[in-house]
């Protein structure tokens, strides 16, 4: 009974925030659980071409329509989602991994280890992310997977930012000092004094980083560098969907407005985070 | 001037960083480019060798990358696999027209951007405020590939007011003179022939890509300005001042805004060049236009690696300077401020 008051309250008090939660808990459930609740059929022909959505033309048995092949909107979209989610996920795990490890190497062992290692990454960001990504994909080939580390790499230089800079400042604290005198090697400080505290911002911007990865993700796949022909991809669909841009408009509003609906809930749901778990914002 | 120094000798070194980055990532491409330019159906080792040369190709890695080097810093950037003409000259030609778009989204960013920050700032928690911060985080998680469609539906397609593509009407012929169409058209000769009308003609093509291009940007700056903003307006001096008694105005525009700014420009100015160059990839890409991001993309169609890798050299080049210049603007304002 308390927990629902407060659930109440919470969703009074953050409206937007609470709309954002409750639309990426839909997202998921129709991604994962949707091909077991109902059928959907993403990459099957029909015979009716460019049919419009229902609430359109009520002689269209296809709730959001059809594309150029037949195939299904409604199915191709959630599909999509599922391959947008997964990927998102995958690719935020391994930048947050990759980049929470160097970032803590270079600041809790300082020295040239640091140097080398904020050298490297100014080097990284000095490219721009589209950038950078069209690059890799460029030399490893089109295609889902390489899209993803094309993405994953250009995702890992913020973390070790962030991180190094949390990382630098905990250091200071007398906590860690503490540790020092215990005789405790610079690699337990590291993973087991220093890593616990520095989970807020990793959470963070890991939701952060999640609407990035979907958007770069879905900015790739229309650029045709992505997912590859049949499969159902969100970007890839809004690239399918250009040529048709006059007939059938619908194609290439919803796709997008999937992408962007997503990117919103999760930079919303970070925004929120932020200033719940931010000490800098909490004083203001 | 120490500032300038020791500023200067980190980039040189960055830069050296993003050349390795430009050689050694191409490298790891895979498939031979000289077996690539000769076609599939093998080749003369005399001939191959020969090209393999002009490409700069033969020898060790190491020795392969000081000759990029060293070509690189005299301006040559090799030869297009594609057109076999020099990237420099290429990427210089499509320069003014990404250039011409950043400008203008840039100021479109600024001049719209920055008063509904503090719009937002001064009506702090009100519903015109989160209503404002509402809509910037639309902005901000805006697909720029996909709201680039949705204008040209509705502007262009719907209410007919702007051209899909393009950066010029086919009626005008219009000689190329500093590859800015905005200047070119206005230029004595072009003038002559066709009045402000192409002039107009040029403006109305730019209008949509820049509004398009300016919406991420557009949406951190203001969110920026309002967290900077009400930082400024809780310290004491903007206190002091109300209690002088200054209009409100006065206060806000020339007290609490210079110093706001400060983070604005330091901040926002390095996330907008990067922001920008994303988004002039996938704009010109959408709207036809012949500027440098939809020359890389369709570089990276062709598997163009000498294109793909001046690019990466030229715009780490650019994007570095455009960071350098911004400190140096930052520290002259802060300067300023402490005098």
């Amino acid at each position: 009974m308390k927990q629902g008051i407060s659930i109440l309250q919470f969703g009074r008090n953050n409206v937007l925030v609470s709309i954002a939660i409750s639309f990426i808990f839909v997202l998921m459930l129709l991604a994962y659980a949707g091909p077991f609740m109902m059928s959907l059929a993403p990459y099957e022909t029909s015979k009716s071409l460019l049919n419009s959505p229902t609430f359109f033309s009520k002689h269209s048995s296809f709730h959001l329509g059809t594309d150029d092949l037949g195939r299904d909107i409604q199915s191709r979209l959630i599909y999509g989602a599922r391959s947008s989610l997964s990927i998102g996920l995958a690719v935020v795990l391994i930048a947050l991994s990759i980049g929470t490890t160097l970032g803590l190497i270079a600041g809790v062992y300082g020295g040239w280890v640091d140097r080398v290692i904020v050298r490297c990454n100014d080097i990284l960001m000095s490219l721009p992310s589209t950038l950078l990504a069209i690059v890799v994909v460029a030399v490893m080939g089109g295609g889902l997977t390489n899209a993803m580390f094309a993405v994953t790499i250009v995702m890992i230089p913020r973390f070790i930012r962030v991180i190094r800079a949390v990382a630098k400042q905990e250091v200071k604290k007398q906590y860690v000092q503490a540790a020092y005198t215990f005789g405790y090697s610079k690699f337990r400080i590291m993973w087991c004094e220093v890593l616990p505290n520095c989970w807020a911002p990793m959470i963070v911007q890991a939701t952060l980083g999640l609407s990035d990865a979907i958007l770069d993700i879905a900015a790739l796949g229309f650029l045709g560098l992505g997912a590859k022909p049949p499969t159902a991809e969100w970007g890839a669909m809004l690239s399918d969907a250009r040529q048709f841009i006059e007939t059938a408009p619908y194609l290439a509003i919803m796709p997008g407005l999937c992408i962007f609906l997503t990117v919103l809930s999760f930079n919303l749901l970070g925004d929120y985070l932020r200033d719940l778990l931010d000490p800098k914002m909490k004083r203001k | 001037m120490k500032f300038i120094v020791a500023k200067g000798l980190s980039v040189v070194l960055t830069l050296f960083g993003v050349s390795l980055l430009a050689f050694f990532l191409i490298r790891l491409a895979p498939g031979d480019p000289v077996l690539l330019m000769m076609g599939e159906r093998g080749a003369d080792p005399k001939l191959y060798a020969a090209l393999q040369a002009k490409l700069g190709l033969d020898g060790s890695l190491i020795k392969q990358y000081f000759s990029f080097l060293a070509h690189a810093l005299q301006g040559d950037l090799g030869h297009s696999i594609v057109s076999n003409q020099p990237v420099t000259s290429e990427l210089l030609a499509r320069w003014p027209a990404t250039f011409e778009l950043g400008i203008f989204s840039v100021c479109i960013a600024i001049c719209i951007g920055i008063p509904l920050g503090i719009l937002a700032a001064i009506n702090q928690n009100s519903l015109l405020d989160r209503c404002l911060m509402a809509i910037a985080l639309g902005g901000y998680s805006m697909p720029v590939f996909w709201w680039g469609l949705v204008m040209i539906l509705f502007f262009s397609i719907g209410l007919d007011l702007t051209p899909v593509s393009g950066r010029l009407g086919v009626i005008y012929d219009i000689e190329p003179v500093t590859g800015f169409m905005l200047i070119d058209t206005l230029l004595p000769q072009s003038y002559q022939d066709y009045g402000s009308q192409a002039f107009l003609d040029a403006l109305h093509h730019l209008v949509l890509p820049a509004f398009v291009m300016a919406t991420v940007p557009l949406a951190v700056f203001a969110r920026m300005t309002r967290s900077s903003m009400l930082e400024v307006l809780s310290e004491d001096y903007i206190r002091t001042a109300r209690a002088k008694g200054l209009s409100e105005f006065r206060i806000i525009i020339v007290h609490a805004l210079r110093n706001a700014l400060v983070p604005v420009i330091s901040i926002g100015g390095v996330m907008f060049v990067s922001i920008a160059v994303s988004g002039a990839i996938l704009t010109e890409t959408i709207f036809g236009l012949p500027g440098v991001g939809s020359y890389i993309v369709n570089s990276v169609y062709a598997r163009d690696y000498p294109v793909i890798q001046g690019s990466i050299l030229m715009i780490g080049i650019f994007v570095l300077c455009t960071n350098l210049f911004i400190d140096q603007l930052n520290q002259w304002v802060s300067q300023r401020k402490s005098e």
